[in-house]
């Protein structure tokens, strides 16, 4: 399935050229796709409640930060999310790599304007993917690795 | 010049501050001068901040302090300073992105240096110019997200970044020595990759605008100013007091104050 994430991101990132990769130790899931985003992707290591702020930052310049983090991500940083990106409504993609259900995703369900998009399949991935730039507001995709 | 701006914003802020109920008196009086260099103040008749620059206020207790001035610089009209705190207002207790002129919404400590962290990146991919001015107290220093910023800023070299840390070294808890660390954080910045300046008088607009213009030649390094301030400058029973830091005035101490503040104006 992460084949056709990264597919479907390359296609995207001609659509949005402000487009901004963030993504900490997780690079041996999706290391073809950061050739696509050279000067345009972010190492920001293991600090998860940084990189949420960071992606803060990112918005207030006028970019669409997309944060590629483990399942973990959204239990670590659950404050910095709630505040800083879900109440006022900011344009941060957040891509889970491997949730279980319990594993914060269903935290996600929790915060307020956030969108979450389970896919299963193939066909669901590209769907939620268009659907995921075409509105503004913060999203969260679970991808199962 | 600066010296009556700073005192104007005082009174406004003090005011405002007053009307809405709000404490945070000592927190807030001891970064206007700060604040006033930074908007109004220049360097060999240069603005220290442009137009396109951006200042982080990650001390949000600061922020009635912030409207104020930005009410002055013609973002909003002033009567709009009386809405602060208020039920459907957008003038909060902590800067909110709404506002006119505030870059970004804050709501607790120890997140702005990561949103300009952000901003900084954004702006070395884009090969532009400007700074990013972040306003720190010290106590927020504790947290642990401010050292993940900066190691990841000093990696970047990201030399667009300026922090003034806000050191009355006074804490609501006495438990802690606050005189002992500070010495140690500022060995922490310079260890972490970044250019540390010191500011002894952080209520003088001299060494401070002195300070910046050291801050700005640093090349390829972030850079901190670390201000010595006092809490509650300009309330003269405030200062240096652990009990005022988020304490809300009374009418008998601001019918004490106003004329005093007045007369310097």
């Amino acid at each position: 399935m992460i084949n056709i994430f990264e597919e479907n991101l390359v296609k995207l990132t001609k659509k949005y050229g402000n487009m901004v990769l963030l993504y900490g130790e997780n690079t041996k899931n999706f290391r073809g796709v950061l050739q696509y985003f050279r000067g345009k992707s972010f190492n920001l290591g293991l600090g998860e409640q940084n990189m949420a702020s960071c992606a803060v930052g990112f918005v207030v310049t006028g970019k669409i930060p997309m944060i590629i983090c483990d399942s973990a991500f959204v239990r670590n940083a659950f404050s910095q999310i709630y505040e800083g990106i879900c109440v006022p409504n900011l344009n941060v993609k957040i891509v889970v790599l491997g949730g279980g259900d319990l594993d914060g995703i269903d935290l996600a369900e929790k915060l307020p304007n956030m969108k979450i998009f389970k896919p299963e399949s193939e066909e669901e991935i590209i769907c939620a993917m268009e659907e995921m730039f075409s509105e503004y507001g913060p999203v969260c995709l679970r991808l199962k690795i | 010049m600066l010296e009556k701006k700073a005192v104007q914003f005082r009174l406004k802020s003090l005011l405002s501050m007053y009307k809405a109920g709000l404490g945070n008196i000592g927190n807030a009086m001891s970064d206007v001068e700060i604040l006033t260099a930074l908007y109004y103040g220049d360097l060999n008749r240069r603005p220290v901040m442009n137009v396109d620059d951006y200042l982080i206020l990650s001390k949000v207790c600061a922020a009635p302090v912030q409207y104020a001035v930005l009410a002055d610089k013609g973002f909003f009209d002033e009567s709009e300073l009386d809405h602060l705190g208020q039920n459907g207002s957008m003038f909060k207790e902590w800067p909110n992105g709404k506002v006119p002129g505030v870059s970004a919404t804050l709501t607790s400590e120890g997140q702005g240096l990561s949103v300009a962290l952000g901003i900084a990146l954004s702006l070395k991919m884009e090969r532009r110019a400007n700074r990013v001015f972040v306003l720190m107290g010290d106590t927020e220093l504790q947290k642990g997200q401010v050292w993940e910023a900066c190691n990841i800023a000093s990696y970047y070299n990201l030399d667009n970044l300026v922090v003034f840390v806000d050191n009355p070294a006074l804490e609501i808890d006495p438990a802690i020595p606050s005189n002992i660390r500070v010495v140690q954080i500022q060995n922490k910045f310079a260890s972490f990759g970044w250019d540390v300046v010191q500011v002894l008088d952080g209520h003088n607009f001299d060494q401070l605008l002195d300070g910046l213009s050291r801050a700005f030649k640093t090349n390829r390094k972030p850079v901190c100013v670390w201000c010595h301030t006092i809490a509650g400058k300009g309330i003269e029973f405030a200062e240096r007091k652990a009990s005022y830091l988020k304490a809300r005035l009374s009418e008998n101490e601001v019918a004490d104050i106003i004329p005093k503040l007045q007369k310097l104006i």
